[in-house]
């Protein structure tokens, strides 16, 4: 999603995340934020946002295919509309991905619950910042 | 609360004024920008002194990372070897 502050919505996805990525140090600590949403675009749970966003990309992604031929990844998609000057308003994005690790679920098979990630733009609306634990990475 | 007209109107204006051209050369632009990146972290690395046409190493190119556009030239290698 682009140059941002990233947080995770759920502590356990925090854990997780620092298990699987830093086994080279062996250790990791986990923050809390409090975050003022109110100009933050979620494409989790509004649905008119989610489809006001699925909308804009997808018209976006069709414009670079049909004018260039091309499609550009996710990242210079980011970057095209950070040089544009697009969507500064938008302070960040609430948006989700589906867990691959079957260990993480109770059904196999089924990607029941989701990932919620939320990409801060403007660090102004981090309200608060402060440590919440420290953590070792399981041997 | 978002006003979500105001931004699709971005998104309108951004698609009627990039021509094809304005498009690739930024998407130009930003590959080069990547690849000078890809210099900086040590992802690949020049020989030959400091000269833009400094010959890139290819085999340090392959090695590490899992980043465009070396992905494949990777793979090759790796499989080039083993052969």
């Amino acid at each position: 999603m682009g140059v941002g502050y990233y947080f995770w919505d759920d502590q356990e996805d925090a854990i997780r995340w620092g298990n699987d990525f830093k086994k080279r140090t062996g250790k990791f600590d986990v923050y809390e934020a409090a975050i003022d949403c109110s100009n933050v675009l979620d494409t989790v749970f509004n649905e008119n946002e989610y489809r006001f966003w699925l909308k804009q990309i997808e018209r976006v992604g069709k414009n670079w295919l049909v004018k260039t031929g091309k499609k550009i990844d996710l990242k210079q998609m980011n970057n095209y509309f950070r040089d544009r000057g697009v969507w500064k308003g938008v302070d960040g994005i609430l948006f989700q991905d589906l867990p691959t690790n079957q260990d993480y679920l109770l059904v196999i098979g089924f990607y029941y619950r989701k990932k919620l990630q939320l990409v801060v733009y403007n660090n102004q609306i981090i309200l608060s910042f402060s440590h919440y634990q420290n953590y070792e990475c399981p041997q | 609360m978002l006003d979500l007209k105001a931004l699709e109107k971005e998104i309108d204006e951004l698609i009627a004024k990039d021509t094809p051209e304005d498009m690739l050369a930024w998407l130009n632009k930003e590959k080069m920008e990547e690849f000078a990146g890809f210099l900086e972290d040590g992802t690949v690395e020049r020989l030959g002194g400091d000269s833009e046409s400094s010959f890139i190493n290819p085999v340090t190119a392959c090695k590490p990372h899992n980043k465009d556009p070396f992905v494949s030239a990777s793979k090759n290698y790796d499989y080039g070897r083993a052969a």
